[in-house]
């Protein structure tokens, strides 16, 4: 069999690297579940665009330490 | 091809709050911060994840942003700097002995890495060991097939820079991708011998 050329590679790496319609759905879905509360990015927005201040930086920092014990 | 991010006034209005703008940008963004975390990531980083990273910094951290017109370079730059830290603590955990961290689950289909082809896994691998500087031009420009002047601005450095930097780029990929079992193009070989 011969080896593809790196043309065809590349066309291929791009094909399979193109984000999905289904995990672009599940990476909203998901960033809708983690940011708010309320469960909606905009509701987390609202926190973090607007007053209270520091709200925002809250939750942020809330989120990375779940994260952050979860990986470690 | 466009870059998501480059109507100003919807930016603007998303960082002042406005509900149904933040939501448009976040879907305008999404498809293009994966892309990119899938492409520029490597084999180590879950692009799903870092994306989401991006994706956290961008709701939380809009307001803070000074120009809306410039929100394509800072989203670039945001997923750059999430993807580096996404690299690290991969390198990190190779050492942290014990079991691996609990994986968030996400349903069927979110580890695509797994899936890739051998051929594209391979393309992966040249693209890792390009210096970042070079693996950013020659996936935007060759792969996405972004113009010069597009990858410039969303890089905030000259078009020259793009050229030399591609040019660089397209050198190193041809000599890693035949030491990887890629075939060169007959083009390519006489571009590289011209």
């Amino acid at each position: 069999m011969t080896e593809p050329t790196y043309t065809q590679a590349s066309a291929r790496f791009v094909r399979e690297t193109e984000p999905t319609d289904e995990a672009v759905a599940r990476l909203r879905d998901r960033l809708d579940r983690e940011v708010g509360t309320a469960g909606s990015v905009k509701d987390v927005a609202g926190d973090a665009l607007g007053p209270p201040a520091g709200a925002a930086a809250r939750v942020t920092s809330r989120l990375r330490d779940t994260r952050r014990r979860r990986r470690w | 091809m466009g870059y998501p991010g480059t109507d100003s006034e919807l930016v603007a209005a998303a960082a002042r709050g406005e509900e149904q703008s933040l939501e448009r940008l976040v879907d305008e963004c999404l498809p293009a911060v994966l892309g990119w975390c899938a492409r520029l990531g490597g084999p180590k980083v879950d692009a799903e994840d870092a994306a989401h990273d991006v994706m956290m910094v961008v709701v939380t951290r809009l307001d803070r942003l000074a120009r809306p017109e410039a929100f394509p370079y800072w989203l670039f730059g945001v997923c750059r700097n999430v993807l580096r830290s996404h690299r690290r603590r991969a390198w990190i955990q190779r050492w942290v002995p014990g079991e691996p961290p609990e994986q968030i689950e996400r349903g069927p289909g979110a580890d695509r890495s797994a899936e890739m082809s051998e051929t594209a896994r391979r393309v992966q691998a040249v693209l890792v060991r390009l210096p970042s500087a070079q693996r950013e031009v020659l996936v935007l420009c060759d792969l996405e097939e972004r113009s010069s002047s597009e990858v410039a601005a969303l890089l905030k450095i000259a078009q020259g820079t793009v050229k030399s930097r591609l040019r660089l780029a397209r050198r190193r990929f041809r000599r890693e991708a035949g030491e990887l079992g890629l075939a060169a193009d007959l083009e390519a070989v006489a571009a590289g011998a011209s």
